[in-house]
Parts: C-alpha cells; sequence; structure tokens
C-alpha cells in the first residue's frame, strides 16, 4: 500500500501551517520526519488522520491511489491510519480491555467475531513486553498514567490494531532512557512489509532504535530536504541552522502560530 | 399487593400500597416506621401511593443496605425521614420509576448521630416531572455522608433537586458527586448547599457537579453554594457543565470507533462509576436497559 501527500497546504483558523507537501510512504518503509518546533510535523499528522480543526486549502491525501481527504476519522482508522498521539487523552470510566476490543470488533467484517482468548492472550503478552505492569486491561483508559505509560499505551493499541500506517508523533518525547529503549526496540519488532511508519521527532535519540530508510527535514511547513542516516547525525552535532543556510531558507516572516505545547518532563 | 417478582423473592421485603403494608422481614413494622437493627439487606417497596411519610430507624451499630424503590402511575408525594444511631451506617439505593410521564415530589431528612455513616445512591431516570429535596444533617461528630447521584433526562423531563447538607458538629464529612446527562428537551436544575456551622471546626465539605449536554435543546443548570462560617474546615464545590469532549471523541474516532459507539463509550464511562457502586446485579442490569432506552 502507498500513503502519499500531494502539493498539501493546511490551514488551521486562517493560519497556513503546512505549504506544500509532497511525500510518499510505502507499506514495509520507515520515515523519520524531523525539524524545529512549530514547523508543521505534528499537523501532517493530524491532518492525514483528518482532525477536524485542520483545513486542507489545496493538494490531495491519497491511500492507494484513493483520495481520502473527505474520508471522517473513523474511516481513515479503519483504513489503516494510526496516530499514536503526542499527548494521549484520558477517557474515565472506559477501560483500555474495553476501549481496543470496540475498535477492533468494529474493524470486522458482519460474519467475523473477535476471538477473546486470543485477543486477551495478545493484550497481556503486549502490555507485559511493554512494562505496562498488571491490570492494565482494567485501568481506565490513560487515566492517571504517567507520561511514559500514556506513551507506551499508544504503541500497544498499534500492536493490537495492527494498522497499515502508522504516525508515532514525538513518542520519545517523556519517555526515559530505559523506557525509549523499551519502545524502540518494541516498535522496530513490529515492522513488517505491511506496516510504513513515520516518525516524528526533534532529536536522534529514539532513532538509535528504530533505523528509518528514510529521513525528511521538514522547516517552515515544507519538506526541505530528504536524505538517510547521514542527516540525523548532522542535525544531532549542528542543529537545523546548517539547513535553512544550505538552503538559503529565510525564517518565516509570519507569527509563528502555537498548537499547543510539546509535552515536556520537568526534573523534580 | 402487586409487587414485581423479582422484589417478592428477596429475603426481607417492606412494602406500602395505598390500602396495604407488606411486610417480608424480621423486621419491626409500627404503623409507618421501620426499626432496623443487626446487619441485612432491605427492600423497601412503595406501590403507587399518592401521599406518604415513612419513618426509619437505623438501631446503634447497626449496619444496612435499603433499595427503596418506588412505581408511581399518579401525582405523588412522598416524605421520609431516617435516623441512624451511633456508629451504624446506611446504603441506601433509590430509584422512583414511573409508570406513565407523571409528577413526583420526594422529600427526605437524615439525621446522623455519632460515628454513623449514610451512603446515598440516587438514581435518577425519571419520566415526568421529579421534584427531590434531600436533607442531610451531620448532628454529632465523626457523622459521615456520600451521596452519588446519576441523573439522566430525557424528552420533556423536568428534574429539580435540591440537596442540603448541615455539618452540625465538629469533625464530620460529607461529599457530594452528581452525574448527570441531558437528552433532548429535558432541564436539569440542581441546587446544591454545604453549611458549615460556627464552631464546627475540622469538618470537611465537598460537592462535584458534572454534566453532558448532549442535545441542542438540553439543559443542566447547577448552583454549587458554600455557607460557612467557621475557618478551621476543608470545603470545595465546583460544577462543569459542557457537551462530550471534542478531544476525548477525536481520540475515540481514530482508533476506528463509529461516532456513535465513541459517544456511547464515552457516556458509559461517565456512568459506569455509579452503576460499579450498586453492588446489585439485578438492578444494574435494570439501570444499564433503562439508559439504553432514555438516550
Amino acid at each position: 500500500m502507498v500513503l502519499e501527500f500531494k502539493d498539501l497546504f493546511v490551514s488551521v483558523e486562517g493560519n497556513t501551517i503546512l505549504k506544500g507537501i509532497n511525500l510518499k510512504v510505502k507499506t514495509g518503509e520507515t520515515h523519520a520526519i524531523m525539524g524545529p518546533n512549530a514547523t508543521g510535523k505534528s499537523t501532517l499528522a493530524q491532518v492525514c488522520m483528518g482532525h477536524p480543526k485542520y483545513n486542507i486549502e489545496s493538494g490531495e491525501i491519497l491511500l492507494d491511489g484513493k483520495v481520502i481527504n473527505n474520508k471522517s476519522v473513523d474511516e481513515r482508522a479503519r483504513m489503516g491510519i494510526f496516530l499514536a498521539m503526542q499527548n494521549p487523552i484520558e477517557v474515565p470510566g472506559v477501560t483500555n480491555f474495553d476501549f481496543i476490543k470496540a475498535a477492533l470488533q468494529k474493524r470486522m467484517k458482519k460474519d467475523e467475531h473477535l476471538r477473546i482468548g486470543k485477543f486477551i492472550l495478545k493484550f497481556e503478552a503486549a502490555s507485559q513486553a511493554l512494562d505496562m505492569g498488571k491490570g492494565l486491561a482494567h485501568r481506565f483508559l490513560n487515566q492517571g498514567f504517567s507520561g511514559g505509560e500514556k506513551k507506551r499505551n499508544e504503541i500497544l493499541q498499534m500492536e493490537m490494531l495492527t494498522p497499515k500506517f502508522a504516525f508515532l508523533d514525538e513518542i520519545d518525547s517523556g519517555l526515559d532512557v530505559d523506557a525509549l529503549k523499551l519502545v524502540g526496540e518494541h516498535v522496530t519488532k513490529q515492522k513488517s512489509a505491511d506496516l510504513g511508519l513515520i516518525l516524528i521527532t526533534h532529536y536522534q535519540r529514539l532513532l538509535d532504535y528504530i533505523e528509518p530508510d528514510f529521513v525528511h527535514i521538514m522547516i517552515n511547513g515544507q519538506i526541505v530536504k530528504t536524505g538517510k542516516n547521514e542527516l540525523i547525525t548532522k542535525i544531532d552535532q549542528e542543529g537545523y541552522e546548517w539547513v535553512k543556510t544550505e538552503l538559503g531558507i529565510e525564517e518565516d516572516e509570519d507569527k509563528p502560530y502555537s498548537l499547543g505545547n510539546c509535552p515536556t518532563k520537568s526534573l523534580v | 399487593m402487586n409487587i414485581p417478582k423479582y422484589i417478592k423473592n428477596q429475603k426481607n421485603v417492606i412494602g406500602f400500597s395505598k390500602d396495604e403494608v407488606y411486610n417480608k422481614s424480621g423486621y419491626i413494622l409500627e404503623t409507618d416506621r421501620i426499626i432496623l437493627s443487626g446487619s441485612d439487606e432491605v427492600y423497601l417497596f412503595l406501590n403507587n401511593l399518592k401521599k406518604k411519610n415513612i419513618d426509619i430507624l437505623i438501631k446503634e451499630n447497626a449496619n444496612f443496605k435499603i433499595f427503596l424503590l418506588s412505581y408511581n402511575s399518579r401525582k405523588t408525594k412522598i416524605n421520609l425521614n431516617v435516623e441512624i444511631e451511633a456508629n451504624a451506617l446506611l446504603k441506601l439505593y433509590s430509584n422512583f420509576i414511573p409508570k406513565n410521564k407523571t409528577s413526583l415530589k420526594v422529600k427526605r431528612e437524615f439525621n446522623l448521630a455519632y460515628k454513623s455513616s449514610l451512603i446515598l445512591l440516587n438514581n435518577i431516570t425519571y419520566n415526568g416531572s421529579f421534584d427531590l429535596i434531600d436533607e442531610v444533617n451531620l448532628n454529632q461528630e465523626l457523622a459521615n455522608l456520600d451521596i452519588d447521584l446519576l441523573n439522566i433526562g430525557s424528552n420533556l423531563d423536568m428534574i429539580n433537586v435540591d440537596q442540603y447538607v448541615n455539618h452540625n458538629a465538629k469533625r464530620t464529612y460529607s461529599q457530594i458527586n452528581n452525574w448527570l446527562i441531558s437528552d433532548k428537551a429535558s432541564k436539569l436544575n440542581y441546587s446544591v448547599n454545604g453549611t458549615i456551622n460556627r464552631g464546627k471546626e475540622l469538618s470537611n465539605c465537598n460537592q462535584l457537579n458534572k454534566g453532558i449536554i448532549l442535545s441542542k435543546n438540553g439543559e443542566i443548570k447547577v448552583e454549587p453554594k458554600l455557607f460557612i462560617d467557621e475557618y478551621n474546615v476543608k470545603a470545595s464545590h465546583g460544577a462543569a457543565i459542557g457537551q462530550i469532549d471534542e478531544d476525548q471523541l477525536f481520540y475515540l474516532l481514530s482508533r476506528g470507533l463509529s461516532e456513535l459507539q465513541a459517544k456511547n463509550l464515552i457516556i458509559s464511562g461517565y456512568i459506569n462509576p455509579f452503576i460499579n457502586k450498586i453492588k446489585n446485579k439485578r438492578l444494574e442490569k435494570q439501570l444499564i436497559t433503562k439508559i439504553n432506552r432514555l438516550i
């Protein structure tokens, strides 16, 4: 399968955030999108998922050649798109178990039935592998979870729902070194010819554990450079200024538009 | 008396109808006064009464669970007075079930003695007009109260609830949790009042009100009020009313749930904590069925 963005322009509340995105991701590939803050990386993921806040001004999102611009959020999810969110939402009173079970059942054809025993075994195994502790199934969705637990729960959902294309939006933020290694290795295990991964990150550290096939640098709402691992090393050593200098990119004259804050971990 | 089978089959049943009193329990029933001692579970059934005063006495050290179930098909007025003696515990679940859309007025007064506890679970899924006044007097030290109320309004329901908690002694505790859902053109009006009188120090009075409005014409109005005349106390109150959280909805949709499924899941998450507290499979199922019919 192929997920493709063609000359995509997107705005939110009158501010244009994405300014002509062109990107093609095939299942089996892992892409990393890197870039400074507020350049539109998360917007790309949210737009692909169909968040109603964003307005596609022009351009297309295609899944296997079919335009999905007008598909609803849930339709896109059932078509195989997944977004591991930067700030996973808490839903009190809804257990992880009921939630994932309902999501899986909704994906099934009318004559299919969820095999509960098999489902429980897979859930428990994934939960254990991600060090989520006992009783995760009966905990309310993300409620009272630490930042790291929320991120690991996103990865667990990805494993359970087996999407075709998954955006991991700053999945590394809020994770300590050990948790990052655990998550990175777990995601790497899920890599397959049936899964296209799009990793959104500021830093190299996540990419130490999940090796990308392609690295894209995004600045001012555009993908300005594409390469491989050598880009990661250079960004880690020199930041993003060299890209701007090399390509003659000037700072956007528009005032930066804040879509919210990236989650941070503070030291107590 | 025409008592539903599932109630009649219970061990302890006390029933009142217009001209009949039914007592299938080992407990004393003096005219309209029920005296409960020891530790047990009692079903109190009110069958289509027009007007009724009932007194309940929970004796010292007693531990009781009462399921108050009332069937109404006409205008009804019920007054309930409950005395809870020292060290006693009463858990009262109430459900007023209309057979037709009708008007119901219920006034309840609870008086709590030293170290006694009252847990009120109020299920309000009433079709029609329902006025409830609950007054709880924490009269002696260490008396404590927990109220959980679930109100689901639908159609043209008009629900008015006044809650009064009076901390009349030192070191008393109260917590009110109201969970309100308004669908269609239902109107839910709540006045939640907590009073700590002067000198009743180290008391703790809390109110939490949450409301979800599911329709354009639904209405929820909550007035959380605290009247505090003492410095050395803890008190909190608040009301959060709105529509279904858009972020929660997007999150569930992004996993492939349909909008209807996602909304149902969010609502069930909202009401499940109340249902889980009932601890009676039959009544839990009855409530879930009713909710599914209403919204």
